[in-house]
């Protein structure tokens, strides 16, 4: 990667006896929209909170656009943050939350009333500047949080579950929204989520995290399709493990009538989910095998079995992902 | 017949109050029926020099003990909502002994302590005893309006470049400052009010308003006490109305 | 939202809360220490102090001539508080119950304004109405009702209702918090299941309302417990509490030791008390009303 913005060398944290990140490196690209994924309580938090400065590190160095700022407080970093409950000044106006930072911010800002017009116009909240945020909805809220960060410029944008928040139909919006506002700043933007669904959505890479610790790095289609250790293959719902390697559910066909080279079984459950059913198989050896079929109406013989049934559930071998020795969750 | 009980009971918190202050407008000094309306013993009230000095007096005590009182509240009610530090719990007993200790014990305690330092009793020995009984309830308002305080604020200023002093002033303080100055009224009502404690540390010369009123009461009952109480009535109601209507308008 | 921030920094900690550690152990736990090394040493001339140590003070407080001031504030502190809580009782049921509720913020600060107002002036008004020429007998007189006036003031009467007017917000206060946190839909299911009013209210109402009743109980108990300038005033100088008697030790009786173990025995009931109530709030996993 030449435009590295953030590196992050064997970054360690502790809390008491427990080491909330254990042992990080990590290297971000200018420009990038990057996700940090895991289980709560895998150490993503604690992880963003030492990027802007409100932990510090116990070990490891923390390079930002080439400078170490591990020490430095949280203020006299070029980093800044969209909270989780955004964490608007409930005493403040928007206008007056937007431009708090100004005040204090390194590079001087020319013409501050144009510049916040500017930035509450990019986030669509003109015209809003002078409610308070307890009149803001959920969403406009999000977008306050969003402006009142970027306008000061940051090298890099950290977002803690920024749409977590948000109810569902609103939160499908905004990863809308947020992607393309990631893409006119140009900002380097690292999120934290514990939902896979949403890192695929909104990520251009993926870190996922287990137990203060990276398990894998690489873009999201990788990280889905290539997941390289038992933990990763989990999370990203791959669940079908065989020895040494694992398959995605949606990988596996379904057959109503025994077919050569297919795993025979009986049809433990199914689970209509609209768009596609979600079929549980007791295979002949006992192991469960999920598969996901798309309700195309194409096999109807399938779609008619029921529980008890015998089914042939068949995969393709270049879809087997073969998992790393010796790392287990 | 809830109702019934509920506007007596209402009736017999108001009604001395009510003919306290209806009775100091009374022109008759000896019984009280009532006469001609006069403002007669207002007058003689404020040409009164032992109340004009106790009122200079308890002011005095109450300005300097509340300001005091609520910097150094305000500073444990932090320490307590926000850190987590050695020796917090005892801090805590700490803070709730002065509430939970007579008042009688308190004074008692503080001449003692005067006596054993061999410090001369004045108005400074009540300023003391009133500082070091305010603390505790400054402290325990502001922590009470502290508890469910979003700190992610605070995160939020430092994040956006303000110190910890810079935060302080334009995010912590703004959003607890009804807490503070529901503690500060607080201790000045118990300041200006307190005479048990003021009794055993006050000094000659440092009569504060209760004492006076006290000796007054003593003696015997006069419509002037009536114009002092229908004073110092309108006083403390004036400063919580006063107070109430900051609270809400920041809402 | 993150309530209890886990890093904490310990210097600013110790900044923020080291001018109280100075205050109150200088002007509070140094004075009790004082206080508790007096009550330990004998009385000398004209109030001066001989070096102890001794138990004298603290045996001689337990004698009967003292048992008697001891059981006559316990007794003036325990009918406070039974008054308190009957009178309170119906006004926070009716303001948390059957209160609209628009009205019950200002039916609520009608009952604590009075507290804030002092505490002077309002056993004054109590004496200038129940007193020989105060406004009940001139009343009274007047209308011909009687021709001598009632002995009203100086009795163990307007001892009461000035102690009752002074508590009762500290009762009502607790109680209606606990009325309030109630779940309605529990008494109508008690209603449902067959129970008068009355039964909703003791076997339902009453007991989910017991940590607040308890908490105005101990609320009213232990200021009453060192109260004595409400009888004072109100009930004359007539039978001393504990309050005089530690008042007198070390004005007029110029004795501070003795007076120093009584107050100690006074703090000493007083938090065994609070203790008996945390204890109690403890094994219920009640929050502490206090």
């Amino acid at each position: 990667m030449n435009d590295v913005i953030l590196r992050l060398g064997a970054v360690e944290k502790h809390f008491g006896a427990t080491a909330a990140v254990n042992g990080v490196t990590l290297e971000i690209a200018r420009g990038e929209f990057f996700a940090l994924l895991g289980p709560s309580g895998c150490g993503k938090t604690t992880l963003l909170r030492l990027i802007a400065g409100f932990e510090q590190p116990d070990a490891g160095r923390v390079v930002l656009d080439g400078a170490d700022v591990a020490g430095v407080p949280a203020n006299e970093r070029p980093v800044n943050t969209v909270f989780q409950h955004y964490a608007l000044f409930p005493h403040l106006i928007v206008a007056e939350n937007v431009a708090f930072g100004l005040r204090y911010g390194k590079p001087k800002i020319e013409n501050p009333k144009s510049s916040i017009e500017e930035i509450l116009k990019l986030v669509r909240m003109e015209g809003l500047g002078a409610r308070k945020p307890d009149q803001l909805s959920g969403g406009q809220k999000q977008r306050v949080a969003l402006a009142r960060a970027l306008i000061l410029h940051p090298k890099v944008l950290l977002l803690d579950e920024p749409l977590a928040a948000l109810d569902v139909k609103l939160r499908k919006e905004m990863q809308v929204e947020l992607k393309a506002l990631q893409r006119r700043v140009g900002i380097t933007f690292i999120f934290v989520t514990h939902d896979q669904e949403e890192a695929l959505t909104l990520a251009d890479r993926v870190a996922v995290m287990n137990l203060g610790k990276v398990e894998q790095v690489g873009t999201t289609e990788e990280v889905f399709e290539r997941p390289r250790t038992k933990f990763v293959a989990d999370f990203m719902g791959a669940v079908n493990f065989f020895d040494g390697f694992v398959v995605r559910p949606e990988k596996m066909r379904l057959h109503a009538a025994a077919t050569p080279g297919a795993v025979e079984g009986k049809v433990e459950s199914k689970v209509y989910q609209g768009e596609t059913t979600r079929w549980l198989v007791r295979a002949a050896d006992g192991k469960l095998l999920t598969a996901v079929e798309q309700n195309d109406g194409v096999s109807d013989a399938v779609s008619r079995l029921k529980s008890g049934d015998p089914v042939w559930v068949k995969w393709n071998k270049r879809h087997e992902v073969p998992m790393e020795e010796g790392r287990h969750a | 017949m809830l109702r019934a009980v509920s506007w007596l009971v209402y009736v017999f918190l108001y009604a001395p109050i009510a003919v306290l202050v209806v009775f100091s407008f009374n022109s008759e000094r000896q019984t009280a029926v009532w006469q001609h309306f006069t403002l007669d013993w207002y007058r003689v009230l404020f040409r009164d020099k032992l109340i004009g000095h106790a009122v200079a007096n308890s002011l005095v005590v109450g300005l300097v003990a509340t300001v005091v009182a609520t910097v150094i509240g305000t500073m444990a009610g932090l320490a307590m909502a926000r850190h987590v530090f050695f020796g917090k719990r005892a801090t805590r007993s700490l803070l709730y002994l002065p509430v939970i200790v007579p008042e009688i014990v308190v004074g008692a305690a503080l001449v003692s302590l005067f006596g054993f330092i061999a410090m001369r009793l004045s108005l400074t020995t009540v300023i003391l005893a009133h500082i070091a009984f305010s603390i505790s309830y400054v402290a325990l308002v502001v922590q009470a309006r502290l508890t469910g305080f979003d700190w992610s604020l605070e995160e939020a200023a430092m994040d956006l470049g303000a110190n910890r002093w810079q935060t302080f002033w334009r995010v912590t303080l703004p959003l607890i400052a009804p807490g503070v100055l529901a503690g500060a009224l607080l201790v000045f009502t118990l300041s200006i009010d307190d005479y048990i404690i003021t009794s055993f540390v006050a000094g000659p010369g440092a009569t504060t308003l209760p004492l006076q009123i006290y000796s007054m009461v003593k003696t015997g009952v006069t419509p002037e006490i009536n114009a002092v109480s229908t004073l110092l009535l309108v006083v403390t109601i004036g400063l919580i109305a006063a107070a109430q209507r900051l609270e809400t308008s920041r809402r | 939202m993150r309530t209890a921030p886990h890093s904490s920094s310990p210097r600013s900690a110790f900044l923020l809360i080291s001018p109280t550690w100075i205050v109150l152990g200088l002007l509070f736990l140094a004075p009790l220490a004082i206080m508790c090394w007096l009550s330990f040493q004998q009385r000398g001339l004209y109030g001066g102090i001989e070096p102890g140590p001794t138990l004298a003070n603290y045996v001689r407080s337990f004698e009967s001539s003292y048992a008697v001031i001891y059981a006559r504030s316990v007794w003036i502190a325990v009918a406070t508080t039974v008054i308190c809580l009957v009178v309170s009782y119906p006004v926070a049921y009716y303001i948390a119950l059957k209160a609209r509720p628009e009205r019950k913020n200002f039916l609520l600060a009608l009952v604590v304004i009075p507290f804030w107002t002092s505490f002077l002036v309002r056993t004054y008004a109590w004496m200038f109405i129940l007193r020989d020429q105060g406004v009940i007998n001139s009343l009274l007189m007047s209308l011909g009702v009687i021709h001598e006036p009632l002995p009203l003031l100086y009795t163990p009467l307007a001892v009461m209702i000035g102690q009752v007017y002074a508590e009762v917000p500290f009762m009502v206060l607790p109680i209606y918090a606990s009325l309030e946190k109630l779940d309605r839909s529990l008494l109508e299911a008690a209603r449902d299941l067959g129970a008068s009013a009355a039964a909703a209210f003791w076997r339902v109402t009453a007991p989910l309302a017991m940590p607040g009743t308890v908490a105005g109980i101990v609320l009213v108990f232990i200021p009453s417990l060192g109260t004595f300038i409400t009888p004072d005033l109100l009930g004359g100088a007539k039978g001393m509490l504990v309050g005089n008697l530690i008042q007198n030790q070390f004005g007029p009786a110029l004795n501070k030791p003795f007076g120093s173990a009584v107050a100690l025995v006074l703090t000493a009931f007083v938090l065994a008390s609070l203790w008996a109530y945390a204890a109690w709030a403890r094994r219920r996993g009640e929050e502490l009303a206090l």
